[in-house]
């Protein structure tokens, strides 16, 4: 049994995903490394406003427990000043830490983004066939926004929060173990508050994602294909389906809200629990003259401000869970590995363009096999078509040369070297595609066709849209090569955007040329001007045509005939069409239902024999 | 220490504890259909009859609840119910009621379609073979099914599901079994022409009955069978595949079924390319290509598989580097070693001790299955 390059890797993003759930703490602190010491400086900040934190219930309880009872002024002046001068130094501090604060979460959003956008780039057909653009944007816009978030706020928050309770527990038990013993007496119901709350509001918070993901997807789904839904009457359809998982988006975060709510409130009671609890041990210290009042407020002050970090904690929580779903979304894509591995140390010389396929087999992830024991060579600088019925393979072969996927068994040799030997950037550098469904990008004629050669010059683009035909209908726009093009080239037919699809095509002067479906889509004229700014763009390279019009292939070196995957016939168009096979059933209609009939018509005499 | 710890983890996993089992159902999806507040209000109702208590723990704790889930341009729904069982004795009865409320809010056009899978999640549910044999009873008690199986996703979450049961994986490794890749061109022949001919056959099946043949590839017979002998349908399908089938009256067919395969069964189980589904007692795990590549490994130069032999990861690695089951740019790949060896300690084909590995005690019994989703059974 033979595996391919691109499947082995597959076992790969398995681990990597186990890994990531291991370590999903220790990944987000990765990401961070670079800014590693604007977080300890910011943490500093952060350290710094809690201990100023600590200090106003000191002069507060001075202020009302012996400045007041006592009628000190200058202890009463005194308290007021330090308080003020607090306030103000804690606000001052606090406007510097969220200033560093939104100049790292900025940074690590550009970061994670720009990692992501190239990586979502580097991975094969196979990922974004089997997910919604939308879902993929959302990935990108939405659940990177709740990484950085979880880092800048929520993360900083809880060691701040858990330094917090601890410091107020030591402070606690140096003044009165006791009633430290009593204040903790509540905190296992904070812990029994979490691990109820916990499974749920992480569930929703997933199902919340989710349902954005969806809704983006639809969305994007709708727009790109606004035309097929109008020309169907299917926009009130849609909206109706668009409202109602808006509704179920709407309903989720309702009931994740309110169940956030309920913890927070029920985190409340327990902590004012503790609080009463407090207040009647050292109320009752304080009538047996056991405890001063200015001790009192000082207890009770602390202890109102150690509840206050477990709460927060808790808002913390409730903040990281559907960070956490997040987080798994983006390292989800991050962690996939692409199909195709590129050798960044692969051959890259110049190609001539000889290519061998060798018993070539080849299926789709745990699907069907496309492609059973392929066998062809095609020599430089010829044209070999394929044909065949639907679904007998002939666009799989295409991916195959281009190496959008590996194969799974079998040889693919370019110019005698096997094609996973090549550098992936240099083999497609030198190969060009053009395909039914031409996609042109919003912009300039002009930048489209450079799309091809960024570093082209206008004489080379127009010799480009010369070859292709398509000068002389540019020329004659108002703009001419600078006019503007709308999505995907809604102002250009059909001919004119598959014109400009080969002139982007010839610009890069590829080795190997593959032409699928190039001209099915067209009117008669159209194909004609198409077909002769193809024969240019075929002239000293290697060419494979897919087509189903076999009028278009008869001048090809060689014709593959393809039948459910497999390689039925070859040769040229008078030997295939005198064999008698599935390349004259398919060239000749009439012919071959006639021989059906004739082949039918002797089973039938058979089985009526039998 | 670790022997320690692993036996207070085995005592924890034996303790009867109050358990949450949280139930997902999917529905095929339907491009008609609305989630309509009549929809609504009805299954909250019923939801209400078979109201679970859950005390808000786990994750689909609470109330049962459906949604919807958007699938090309179908709609899909979900039915989320979570149950909570205090004692061991009911749990059978609270999942039997979750799975009624599956039943029904199907049966009384409440959802999209079908049932199409059923996910279950509970704590270490791959290692908990009891609770495990509670879902069970408790599906096959509602869905009137005499099995099922569970597909390993997640540790804790199992999708139910039926297995067609091919062979053991120590003949898929060798081919040595009944399914041989030799037969896949006649099969896939036939079962085209099945496809292109739809409703010509329809009042008949067709199968094959393979045999073993000694030291030789197995062989087959292609027969159909049906009410009666059609003598037009092996014409018919001899002269478009040059294949004749045998008939085979219906209670000689189902005094021997298990002698036949289906056509779709043996083409599957006889694939030498992608991944295959391996059947672990009652539950199903799926082995990658590279997976199995690396099994291999423990096999000798005989196809003998090497039980109980612990091989030091150098000793693979040797081993690998030689393989021609193991992809060619991967061979030299220690990362690779590693990654694929992790897996499969994890999933129970493999045992480890410090750096050594070897083939999980009764391997051999595991069997290559075809795995298939609720939905999909009855379909295939």
């Amino acid at each position: 049994m033979s595996v391919n390059m691109g499947r082995l890797v597959s076992a790969i993003p398995r681990l990597g995903y186990l890994i990531m759930k291991r370590n999903l703490w220790y990944r987000v602190y990765e990401i961070t490394q670079p800014y590693r010491g604007k977080l300890v400086f910011s943490m500093s900040i952060l350290l710094f406003l809690t201990g100023l934190g600590l200090l106003p219930p000191i002069w507060g309880a001075k202020l009302v427990g012996r400045a007041l009872p006592t009628g000190d002024q200058a202890l009463f002046l005194e308290c007021v000043v330090i308080l003020v001068v607090l306030r103000v130094s804690t606000g001052l501090i606090s406007f510097a830490y969220s200033y560093q604060m939104r100049i790292l979460g900025g940074r690590l959003v550009f970061d994670l983004r720009r990692r992501m956008y190239d990586h979502l780039q580097r991975l094969s057909l196979g990922f974004y066939e089997s997910r919604s653009a939308g879902e993929i944007i959302s990935r990108m816009m939405n659940d990177v926004n709740s990484v950085t978030s979880l880092v800048t706020g929520t993360v900083l928050n809880t060691i701040i929060s858990s330094v917090k309770a601890l410091a107020l527990i030591g402070v606690l038990f140096y003044t009165s173990p006791t009633v430290a013993v009593v204040a903790l007496a509540v905190l296992p119901f904070h812990f029994m508050g979490y691990f109820f709350f916990r499974a749920r509001i992480s569930h929703y918070a997933w199902k919340s994602t989710e349902k954005m993901s969806q809704i983006y997807g639809k969305v994007s789904e709708v727009v790109g294909a606004i035309k097929m839904v109008k020309s169907h009457s299917g926009e009130r359809r849609e909206s109706r389906s668009l409202i109602g998982q808006m509704r179920e988006s709407y309903d989720i975060d309702l009931y994740s809200g309110n169940l956030a709510n309920i913890w927070g409130q029920v985190t409340g009671n327990i902590s004012y629990a503790g609080e009463v609890l407090v207040m009647l041990v050292c109320g009752a210290a304080v009538l047996d003259h056991q405890l001063e009042l200015e001790e009192y407020i000082l207890l009770m002050s602390y202890v109102a401000m150690l509840y206050a970090p477990v709460s927060e904690l808790i808002s913390v929580v409730q903040q990281i869970l559907p960070a956490k779903v997040g987080i798994r979304r983006v390292f989800e894509v991050l962690d996939t590995a692409p199909e195709v591995e590129d050798d960044p140390d692969g051959v890259r010389e110049v190609l001539e363009g000889a290519v061998e396929f060798k018993r070539v087999s080849f299926s789709y992830e745990r699907g069907d096999r496309i492609l059973t024991n392929v066998s062809f060579v095609a020599h430089p600088g010829e044209v070999v078509a394929f044909v065949g019925p639907s679904g007998s393979g002939k666009t799989t072969i295409a991916n195959l040369i281009a190496r959008f996927y590996d194969r799974d068994e079998g040889e693919i040799l370019i110019d005698g070297r096997d094609i996973q030997d090549f550098a992936l950037l240099a083999l497609r550098e030198q190969m060009s595609m053009v395909l039914q469904e031409t996609h042109l990008f919003r912009g300039t004629i002009l930048d489209n066709i450079r799309y091809g050669k960024p570093d082209a010059t206008m004489d080379d683009i127009e010799a480009a849209a010369r070859l292709a035909n398509a000068h002389e209908f540019i020329s004659s726009l108002p703009d001419g090569y600078r006019s503007l093009l709308g999505s995907n080239g809604t102002r250009l037919s059909g001919g004119q955007r598959q014109r400009i699809a080969i002139a982007r095509a010839l610009i890069r002067n590829p080795r190997i040329l593959i032409l699928d479906e190039a001209t099915s889509a067209l009117d008669t004229v159209s194909e004609t001007k198409v077909q002769e700014a193809l024969n240019h763009l075929m002239k000293d390279r290697t060419t494979f045509i897919i087509a189903h019009r076999l009028s278009t292939v008869r001048n090809a070196d060689k014709i593959v005939v393809l039948k459910e995957g497999r390689v039925e016939q070859i040769g040229s168009h008078q030997e295939l069409f005198e064999a008698d096979g599935l390349y004259r059933e398919l060239y000749d209609p009439d012919w071959a239902k006639e021989r059906q009939r004739q082949r039918d018509e002797r089973i039938r005499q058979l089985a009526e024999v039998a | 220490m670790t022997a320690i710890a692993q036996t207070i983890r085995q005592w924890g996993d034996s303790l009867s504890m109050p358990k949450v089992f949280d139930i997902t159902v999917y529905y095929e999806p339907s491009a008609h259909f609305r989630f309509t507040r009549k929809i609504r209000n009805d299954f909250n109702e019923l939801a209400r009859l078979h109201a679970q208590s859950t005390w808000l723990l786990g994750s689909h704790g609470g109330k049962a609840r459906m949604q919807t889930d958007i699938q090309g341009i179908g709609l899909a729904t979900r039915l989320e119910v979570g149950c909570l069982s205090l004692r061991e004795g009911s749990q059978r009865q609270q999942l039997k009621s979750a799975f009624d409320l599956c039943r029904a809010a199907g049966e009384q056009g409440l959802s999209s379609g079908k049932v199409e899978r059923i996910v279950v999640r509970f704590p270490k549910a791959v290692m908990r073979s009891r609770e495990r044999g509670q879902v069970y009873m408790a599906f096959c008690e509602v869905f009137e099914t005499s099995g099922c199986s569970f597909l390993a996703l997640e540790p804790g979450l199992l999708e139910l599901g039926h297995c067609s049961s091919y062979q053991s994986i120590v003949q898929f490794m060798r081919e040595d079994g009944l399914f041989h890749s030799a037969h896949r061109d006649a099969i896939e022949v036939v079962l085209r022409h099945l496809h292109h001919e739809v409703g010509r056959y329809e009042n008949h099946k067709f199968y094959v009955r393979p045999s073993a043949v000694a030291g030789a590839i197995p062989e087959i017979r292609f027969v159909y069978t049906g009410e009666s002998r059609d003598r037009s349908i092996e014409a018919f399908i001899e002269g478009y595949t040059e294949i004749r089938p045998e008939f085979v009256a219906r209670e000689a067919f189902q005094n021997e079924r298990a002698a036949y395969v289906g056509l779709k069964d043996y083409e599957r189980a006889s694939r030498r390319f992608g991944g295959i589904w391996v059947l672990q007692g009652d539950l199903v795990r799926h082995l990658t290509p590279n997976q199995v590549g690396v099994l291999y490994l423990f096999f000798n130069a005989d196809l003998q598989p090497e039980e109980g032999q612990y091989l030091s990861w150098e000793e693979l690695h040797r081993r690998q580097a030689n393989s021609p089951h193991i992809g060619k740019s991967a061979r030299q790949s220690p990362t690779f070693l590693d990654a694929v060896l992790e897996a499969l300690v994890r999933d129970n084909f493999l045992v480890s001790s410090g750096n050594s590995f070897a083939l999980y005690p009764g391997f051999v019994d595991f069997e290559h299955v075809s795995f298939y989703a609720l939905g999909q059974y009855g379909k295939e």
